[in-house]
């Protein structure tokens, strides 16, 4: 049980990730943060920041560096035109999936 | 300002992380660290806006991740990663593809000769009369017909097979010569002057319009089209 519950949530976390940089755009730690508090999703650094740079190779997210007094420029994430195509499609199949498990456990 | 002693204790975090970073690529590995060097900035902005001290950064540190986690990135990818095929379909469809290109033009280069002339046939126009010729005649259904097949083949196979935008060649490649031939006949025919460059313009945006709506028709996800 518990490997497939940490199957789903690694299969979920993308997902998550562009729902809600669909919004708007947002930094590394605030994304943390927002699916942290998300309790049942479990995530940490080392799983976010990977998928980020994987979605950004794709060409789903670009990166907007902002010049910082201290440390280094803080990286925005946003969604680019090929990110929102995928987004949508995905919450396009979410749905009809969780329609399609809802039927099955009605039987 | 941060002490010099914080950047250093950032750095060594940084310096252990990297070292697990094995299963990524330099340019991942590059990306991933500084993400995590920004993430242990705003967070000790966050929870520490003043002065914050070595033992603020530790707390930090002590929250996230260690090193040690970061091993598993990019393994997963690596194992799961099946090599995906070329779909050998729509290469058959463009290699036959010029046969038909060649009896259309052989056709253009027809000699009319003189009823009763007796035309002396070489051996290379009778091998050709059974190779080349049923080759050429069938190719535009051929060339169709597999590129068709690839699409389907390509959509089904979950990644697993490649060469889509061949295979969409395949499928238009006839069709739209016979479009643009009957619509350039239609144009030298009954047209003059501007109307006909004005055709020849329209000509191309349906072209265009053809290819586009197809390659967008071809590359949708097959979930989403079969639910809609």
């Amino acid at each position: 049980m518990n490997e497939w519950i940490t199957q789903l949530r690694k299969g979920l976390l993308e997902f998550c990730i562009l729902n809600l940089l669909s919004s708007s755009e947002s930094y590394g730690y605030e994304i943390v943060q927002k699916l942290k508090s998300m309790e049942v999703l479990v995530v940490t650094e080392s799983t976010v920041y990977p998928i980020l740079i994987r979605l950004k190779n794709d060409g789903c997210l670009k990166v907007r560096a902002v010049s910082s007094s201290e440390g280094p420029p803080r990286r925005y994430f946003s969604l680019t035109v090929l990110g929102e195509q995928r987004v949508r499609e995905m919450n396009e199949y979410w749905s009809l999936l969780c329609k399609a498990i809802s039927k099955l456990q009605k039987k | 300002m941060y002490s010099n002693e914080i950047i250093r204790e950032i750095k060594k975090y940084l310096a252990k992380v990297a070292e697990h970073l094995q299963n990524t690529s330099l340019g991942e590995k590059d990306e991933i660290l500084q993400n995590i060097e920004t993430h242990i900035y705003d967070a000790l902005k966050q929870r520490f806006p003043e002065n914050p001290t070595i033992e603020d950064l530790n707390a930090v540190i002590s929250e996230m991740d260690a090193p040690q986690f970061y091993s598993q990135v990019g393994k997963l990818d690596k194992d799961a990663k099946i090599p995906a095929k070329f779909c050998k379909l729509p290469v058959i469809g463009v290699l036959w593809a010029p046969f038909g290109i060649f009896i259309i033009l052989s056709i253009m280069c027809v000699q009319v000769v003189p009823a009763g002339e007796i035309v002396k046939v070489s051996i290379w126009q009778w091998i050709g009369r059974f190779t080349l010729l049923p080759l050429g005649v069938l190719a535009p259904f051929a060339c169709t017909t597999l590129g068709l097949m690839g699409i389907s083949k390509i959509r089904n196979s979950a990644g697993r097979l490649i060469g889509l935008p061949l295979a969409v060649f395949d499928t238009l490649l006839y069709p739209v010569i016979v479009l643009d031939g009957v619509f350039i006949y239609c144009l030298l025919m009954f047209t003059r002057g501007f109307w006909i460059f004005l055709g020849i313009f329209l000509i191309i945006l349906l072209d265009i319009f053809i290819v586009v709506f197809t390659w967008k028709v071809a590359s949708k996800p097959l979930n989403l089209q079969l639910n809609k």
